[in-house]
């Protein structure tokens, strides 16, 4: 096993709130290696957004805390660095793309200004060689007649070329580690498609490792070689993604992949549900967090939290359940919805 | 319900019956929640400045009301051969004692007790007297009371529960007054009574006319923003004509005519004194903004998803204006209700600062700090006729400015987005 | 198909009957078109924003009609011209026989019973400051269906009907989640008893374990109750499972309208093929041997016109004549606007 260019470490990030100390994050580890894209998949309240902000050191100071963890750069630890020597890194080493293009481009510069600038900060070059790598990672992306666009603002382009622009701000300084925040979710599939194919076809050329983080798990089956599941602050399931597809080890897994209507799948019954919601973060309860809405469960689960467990038959493979769910019976939801967890 | 309870089935529902409606209608009142007003205070609460500031308002008004319940002296008897420019001191004072009264005993208790036995008795002969001339007498002696009450020396047109109050003031407290702690004025006036008479009257007039601002701004708003297009363009149009105008001028030109004698006995043969068209005519000038203001709100409201389910649902204008955009809309104008109090109040000082405001004897803190700032260019400095005037006035405005600061931070709309 | 169904009100007598195979809902020809000017004082430009241009089919009784398409195509407006949100510039919307288009709101008011919409956002699509109990109320307030006792009774049967603890009738919207919000939402449009619903991507807004959840809610709704949707989403598996037929938009026209797994297995118009290769699936086996279909060129915009078909600057398979003839989407069970593969669209 090569040295991983990312290890974060026991990851715990905090909110205060006016409903008391909301745990987004609790204990999140993983690494990542040069040249693959691990996914981060969870939903709302799973707290993938606030690991990769945190990681980022992006997290707001009030009312957030960085309560733990580590996150290792190399020998660096980003999470005790100052602002000084995160700045450094942050644009230049890792990279971030965000969901929404249109947010996360300044609407009074022009491309050209936003590209070299991140360019001229970090490498150091001076303007005429700052608007050529400009062009170049323009061209790279898929923008047609670079060289005219570079003087064009954010509102001139569509939201899909948005998006590219958005990438090629990130790659322009060549990055070892590219964090993908939702770039997908906008409703566009046939853009959402080109979008993933630009990033595997980069990642491929350049060997930049992807977090992607998302909620969709068909994004994840395209582009990902290994993923974590996220729910309630904690990993829940660690998998190269064929055999997490293939067979998931943890409940949630198992619920979220029967839960997505299929398209290219005749399947007119009803869907299986995972029933009630999320926990608040703010009032947890011990024992296993997913416990109330799973099918599996058992008076320990709400007892004592099982933590990432090494699965027995599978390298590789982590899941923190006590229970082996291929032997177990269970039924997700499959009755209208219902409301049963207050 | 824990987590616990067996899956019910959601489906196949039971009408409730009639015990169980009951039940479930109590359990939902107990378990009712918390609206976004509740919500508020609550934030509201914790915001020390603001709950300060909103202490300080309430003290000052309650003052205001009860003013005439307050031992304090005369706010309008003069005083020019003993007590002119008296500074702040703490001798004590009796009501009636100054001799150009002519009260008897030099006491306001002992004058006020001769003049209602006097009027006793003239009660007394009235109703002894022939059926028809019963009528006549008891006019001339309400006319006798009205001109020569001892009140009247002392107060200016006390209506009736102020009178009311002032008699229980004499009844609990004699001829007993706080001393002049701020001072006498030029002349010879109790500044600390005229702080507080004048208090009424700023106070009164900041709230009326920010109220009459608001009536006018909220509807002229509203009607913009709903029906928006070239209704609303003509009507903002118009609200721009207006802002060009320079107020000054038109309040002094418009207080300088309505002050002229004939124009102002013909008004107050309508009712309006000069103090109602004051309240009117700046009214008239600061509800601009708040129809700016609501307008904008209703817009935005306006494209709401909600709004659309109402139109869906089938509401019509009129529930949709009342039910679904006013209330979202209440929030900021109470935020900029509070916030142009202080700006009216201001304008009133300043207006009677120019001696168009007020008119003697009446009082109001501008008025005060005008006296006070043509006592300032003697030789002598009489600081305390505009220090406290102007501390008074100051504080007012912090406190309004604080509170209306911390309520616009508790109604702030991300808290709509709560998940 | 469910035989129509009469609610607890007992009100399907308001509405004429309605035979088996007539449509509900018939749209025909719907035009929603958006004037609009830019540039300068000096050079004036107008033109018209085609949101909507031109788009027919028929919903009946108790069946959920899909539309997809991507952002733009006007499907959303589509639902708000229909239900008269915003007006249509031309074309004709009947229910039940009855004609919509150009009604005025007091007119409109009673045809509101029939036809109800479900919004996509559950944070916006609620009133902050009215309560739960409210909210659902309101329509039975508004049509007199109940007052009083009778009334919060309603409210209650509504609010279990949907899945959410009727203890809850006090509550404020923003003390619930956006699926029990959505749930909010469907009751206040069920309260009416309608006999179609237009949903404006009911789920897009919800996490996926809680899509599945109010998925199940609609399907299981409209076994019960016999209620018709109009489904509008962008997520082509939700709209397969839940859809009897699905059309598929493009710069506000249907292009393809077929039954569900018709459209799925064998689609016939180049757009719907390509949206499909585009779709990812959740396999990453199935994933790898997938062709992709790409499209040339940029997303054309509604505020244009284009000549013949929209899609023919995209089309991999177009030839000369696509962009002198408009296609037409014709009247059978399996249609595609494309005059390549369809021998009806001209």
């Amino acid at each position: 096993m090569n040295q991983p260019v990312l290890n974060v470490e026991n990851l715990q990030v905090s909110f205060r709130t006016d409903d008391g100390l909301v745990r987004a994050v609790r204990g999140v580890s993983f690494d990542i290696q040069a040249g693959e894209t691990v996914g981060l998949v969870g939903e709302s309240g799973s707290g993938k957004s606030v690991t990769n902000l945190a990681i980022m050191g992006l997290v707001p100071k009030p009312p957030g805390v960085v309560e733990g963890g580590h996150a290792w750069y190399g020998e660096q630890d980003l999470l005790a660095m100052s602002h000084a020597q995160l700045g450094r890194i942050r644009g230049h080493k890792i990279a971030m793309i965000f969901q929404d293009p249109m947010t996360a481009l300044n609407p009074l510069m022009t491309i050209g200004q936003q590209l070299t600038e991140v360019t001229r900060r970090h490498l150091g070059i001076n303007q005429k060689e700052a608007n050529r790598q400009a062009i170049e990672m323009l061209d790279l992306v898929g923008i047609s007649g670079a060289a005219k666009r570079l003087r064009s603002y954010p509102h001139e382009f569509s939201g899909g070329m948005r998006q590219r622009v958005m990438i090629a701000m990130a790659l322009s300084c060549e990055p070892d580690i590219l964090i993908a925040d939702e770039p997908t979710t906008a409703p566009d599939v046939t853009i959402q498609a080109q979008i993933l194919d630009l990033l595997r076809d980069l990642q491929q050329r350049r060997g930049t490792s992807i977090i992607m983080i998302t909620h969709d798990l068909g994004v994840v089956a395209n582009i990902c070689h290994r993923v974590m599941v996220m729910y309630a602050g904690r990993i829940v399931e660690k998998a190269d993604a064929v055999p997490l597809f293939q067979e998931p080890r943890h409940p949630y897994s198992e619920g979220l992949l029967a839960s997505i209507p299929r398209w290219d799948q005749d399947d007119s019954e009803l869907l299986q549900a995972i029933p009630g919601q999320p926990p608040d973060l703010a009032h947890l309860h011990p024992g296993c967090s997913f416990q109330p809405r799973c099918p599996y469960a058992e008076a320990r689960c709400r007892e004592e939290d099982p933590g990432l467990l090494p699965i027995a038959d599978a390298e590789q493979r982590l899941a923190a359940c006590w229970f082996d769910i291929r032997q177990r019976q269970g039924q997700w939801q499959t009755v209208g919805g219902e409301e049963n967890v207050e | 319900m824990s987590p616990d309870d067996p899956q019910q089935s959601a489906y196949g529902p039971p009408v409730p019956q009639r015990g169980r409606l009951e039940d479930v209608l109590a359990e939902a009142q107990a378990i009712k929640g918390v609206s976004l007003w509740q919500d508020a205070w609550k934030r509201l609460r914790r915001n020390r400045t603001a709950m300060v500031s909103l202490g300080f308002l309430i003290l000052l008004s309650l003052s205001a009301i009860l003013t005439p319940l307050l031992p304090l002296q005369s706010p309008l008897d003069k005083d020019l051969q003993n007590r002119r420019f008296q500074p702040p001191t703490a001798a004590s004072f009796q009501m009636g004692a100054r001799p150009g009264l002519k009260f008897k005993d030099n006491s306001l208790v002992a004058q006020l007790q001769a003049f209602e036995k006097k009027t006793a008795a003239l009660r007394a002969e009235a109703a002894a007297a022939p059926p028809a001339e019963q009528a006549e007498r008891y006019e001339a002696i309400e006319e006798r009371i009205r001109i020569e009450h001892p009140f009247n020396q002392l107060w200016n047109e006390l209506g009736p529960i102020s009178w009311w109050m002032t008699r229980m003031r004499v009844r609990v407290f004699g001829d007993y007054a706080i001393p002049s702690l701020a001072g006498t004025d030029e002349l010879g006036r109790d500044l600390l009574a005229r702080l507080f008479w004048g208090a009424r009257v700023s106070l009164l007039v900041g709230l009326v006319a920010t109220l009459v601002s608001l009536l006018i701004g909220v509807a002229y708003g509203a009607i913009a923003g709903y029906y928006g297009g070239a209704v609303d363009a003509v009507m903002m149009r118009i609200v721009d004509l207006l802002y060009s105008v320079p107020f000054i001028f038109v309040v002094l030109f418009l207080m300088a005519v309505l002050q002229e004698d004939t124009t102002r006995l013909w008004l107050e043969g309508w009712g309006i004194d000069q103090l109602t068209i004051f309240y009117m005519v700046i009214g008239a000038i600061y509800w601009l903004t708040m129809s700016r203001v609501v307008r904008g709100q209703v817009m935005s409201l306006r494209a709401e998803q909600f709004v659309e389910a109402a139109r869906t649902v089938g509401a019509s204008q009129m529930r949709i204006v009342f039910r679904h955009l006013i209330p979202n809309v209440l929030g900021v104008v109470i935020v900029y209700l509070t916030l142009t109090i202080p700006a009216v109040m201001l304008f009133e000082a300043f207006l009677s600062f120019l001696g168009l405001g007020v008119a003697p004897p009446d009082v109001s803190w501008g008025m005060l700090m005008q006296d006070g700032v043509k006592a300032l260019s003697s030789v002598k400095t009489f600081w305390w006729m505009v220090a406290f005037p102007g501390l008074a006035l100051a504080a007012t405005l912090f406190a309004l400015n604080f509170f209306g600061d911390g309520l616009r931070d508790a109604l702030d709309p991300r808290m709509k987005n709560r998940a | 198909m469910n035989a129509p169904v009469t609610g607890p009100r007992g009100n399907a007598a308001a509405a004429p009957k309605v035979p088996q195979d007539a449509a509900l809902l018939e749209v025909s020809g719907l035009r929603v078109h958006f004037p609009f000017s830019r540039g300068s004082l000096l050079k004036p430009e107008h033109g018209v924003v085609r949101a909507v241009d031109g788009v027919s089919f028929r919903l009946r009784e108790g069946e959920t009609l899909g539309l997809v398409g991507e952002s733009g195509c006007g499907k959303s407006t589509t639902a708000r011209g229909i239900i008269n949100l915003v007006k249509p510039t031309a074309g004709s919307v009947k229910l039940a026989g009855r004609e919509m288009v150009g009604l005025r709101e007091a007119r409109m008011r009673p045809l509101r019973r029939q036809i109800q919409m479900v919004f996509q956002d559950p944070f916006a699509s609620l009133n902050p400051r009215m309560t739960v109990g409210k909210i659902i109320g309101e329509p039975l307030a508004i049509h007199r269906l109940a007052a009083g006792r009778e009334r919060k009774l309603e409210i209650l049967r509504l609010m279990e009907l949907v899945g959410l603890n009727p203890r809850f009738l006090n509550r404020y919207p923003h003390e619930f989640s956006g699926g029990q919000r959505q749930r909010i939402g469907i009751a206040r449009a069920l309260a009416v008893n309608p006999k179609v619903i237009l949903c404006d991507e009911p789920v897009s807004a919800l996490d996926v374990s809680i899509q599945a959840q109010v998925i199940n809610l609609m399907m299981d709704l409209q076994q019960k109750l016999g209620v018709a949707y109009l489904f509008i989403a962008h997520d082509l598996g939700v709209v397969r499972h839940i859809a009897h037929r699905v059309g598929v938009m493009y710069l506000g026209r249907i292009v393809e309208l077929a039954p569900a797994r018709q459209l799925y297995n064998d689609p016939k118009h180049p757009y719907t093929q390509a949206l499909l290769s585009a779709v990812p699936v959740p396999d990453p086996s199935a994933q790898e041997h997938r062709q992709r279909i790409i499209l040339r060129g940029a997303v054309p915009t509604p505020d244009r016109e284009y000549p013949g078909c929209a899609f023919a600057a995209r089309c991999p398979i177009a030839e000369p004549r696509c962009q002198q003839v408009v296609p037409v989407l014709a009247d059978k069970p399996h249609a595609a606007a494309c005059l390549v593969n369809d021998p009806d669209a001209s």
